[in-house]
């Protein structure tokens, strides 16, 4: 058999078949990742910017609880405002030279942009999975849905999911503590995060119900794609 | 330096530890050694179940030359090394499943040309392309039925090929111990080939062992 031949077929096929691969669930897939690594960069970020901050206002760093709200403060109010809006009569903080407040507030301003990029990816999110997996969609929401995506791998690993590895997705590590030593099993993964199963009183319940829809829902997305 | 049964490489000591050392092209950032003013790859056994295997003692013969049908090939580490034992008139097949780890592996068969990658499911040998027939196979797959995969395989194998299998206990079933999982892997392949000998890889690799057989 002649291997030149063979490796230049093969490797152009290969290549053919990787670039056929790229569907529009790894796209989402990696969407999704990227937005939770958004959400921990804005974290870590925001706790630095606290702590920095609050050496001048630790009244108005302390008051205010939401990242996002203490970052537009800081960025478009002066001190002396705050302390009038505050009514802080004797602050607990210096004033700071305007080097030191410049820099402090382009910290805040990078924060503000991975707000925006989060929120970006979030819409991108919405529309990508309302146009191609709607029932999904429809049934876990766009974030919870896109989480579970990318836990499977693809939507063909998740369509060959029963609808229990689908409840405990995002909760590996107890379910191997529970077969392994035996401890009791988990009763919901990343389905957690979805309202229905967050704000019930029988979360169990909740989610095993929640599962059982998206299994169905994840079906319907699949087949009717490979119909069209 | 003592030369390994693997055609181009050869033991040495690293501290405590010892490793493989091959020359050739650096291809994975990987650390260098240089011996009596010749610089080689090395081959780490934590890295790679073939070096472990072959550092513990497999009787594992391949010669310069020799043609091997890599399954689980990812991203192409161990196979960089094989690429440079085997010399020019050497060909590796590596398959793997996932196109993401295939990616890495086709800008390595740039470089190498006794590569050759296929995409394809280890799990359904029949649908491979038409194939030459192997000296080695080497098998190392995260799957439940990794001994079944190896012996469907077998087909694209020359009568007293060597096959190397490294068993992953820990995805063939978690709940099991893992010394029970080898011995029933190993009377599975020991029904269709003449088992040489079964390698457990600790320290290197926890819960792995290696089984390397003669195809009848």
């Amino acid at each position: 058999m002649d291997i030149a031949k063979l490796r230049t077929s093969l490797l152009s096929a290969t290549k053919a078949a990787i670039r056929s691969s790229v569907k529009e669930d790894n796209l989402i897939i990696q969407c999704v990742n990227s937005m939770q690594e958004t959400e921990k960069c804005i974290n870590m970020m925001s706790k630095r910017l606290r702590e920095w901050y609050g050496l001048s206002l630790p009244e108005v760093e302390h008051s205010v609880e939401d990242h996002e709200t203490l970052i537009n403060t800081v960025l478009t109010k002066s001190r002396e405002e705050l302390l009038k809006q505050y009514h802080i009569t004797e602050p607990m903080g210096p004033e700071l030279s305007n080097k030191d407040v410049t820099t402090i507030n382009e910290l805040a301003a990078t924060i503000q942009q991975l707000f925006a990029l989060k929120q970006k990816q979030e819409e991108y999110l919405n529309v990508s999975m309302k146009s191609y997996y709607p029932e999904l969609e429809k049934t876990a929401g766009s974030i919870v849905g896109a989480k579970l995506l990318a836990k499977a791998g693809s939507i063909k690993h998740l369509m060959e999911m029963p609808s229990s590895t689908i409840q405990i997705l995002g909760a590996e590590k107890a379910l191997f503590r529970h077969l392994t030593r035996s401890s009791r099993p988990p009763k919901h993964g990343i389905i957690l995060q979805h309202q229905k199963v967050a704000g019930a009183k029988e979360k169990g319940k909740a989610a095993r119900q929640l599962a059982n829809a998206i299994a169905k829902a994840v079906k319907i997305d699949y087949f009717k794609k490979e119909k069209a | 330096m003592k030369q390994t049964s693997i055609a181009g490489s050869w033991v040495i000591e690293r501290g405590r530890q010892q490793a493989l050392a091959v020359k050739g092209e650096p291809a994975f950032e990987e650390e260098s050694a240089i011996i009596s003013g010749v610089k080689y790859r090395v081959w780490d056994p934590r890295r790679s179940k073939l070096a472990a295997a072959i550092v513990k003692g497999a009787p594992i013969s391949i010669p310069t030359g020799s043609k091997i049908l890599y399954l689980g090939a990812s991203h192409g580490y161990t196979v960089s090394f094989l690429s440079d034992c085997l010399g020019g008139d050497g060909l590796i097949l590596a398959v793997d499943i996932a196109p993401r780890v295939m990616r890495d592996l086709v800008f390595l068969c740039d470089q190498r040309k006794n590569i050759v990658p296929l995409l394809a499911d280890a799990n359904q040998p029949q649908l491979y392309p038409e194939l030459p027939m192997f000296d080695v196979l080497f098998q190392d797959v995260a799957q439940r039925n990794q001994a079944e995969i190896l012996l469907k395989n077998t087909t694209f194998l020359k009568k007293g090929g060597i096959t190397i299998l490294a068993i992953k206990a820990r995805s063939i079933d978690i709940t099991k111990n893992p010394v029970q999982i080898f011995k029933e892997t190993k009377e599975l392949i020991a029904k269709q080939m003449d088992v040489l000998q079964m390698i457990s890889l600790e320290p290197l690799e926890k819960d792995h062992a290696v089984i390397v057989a003669r195809k009848r």
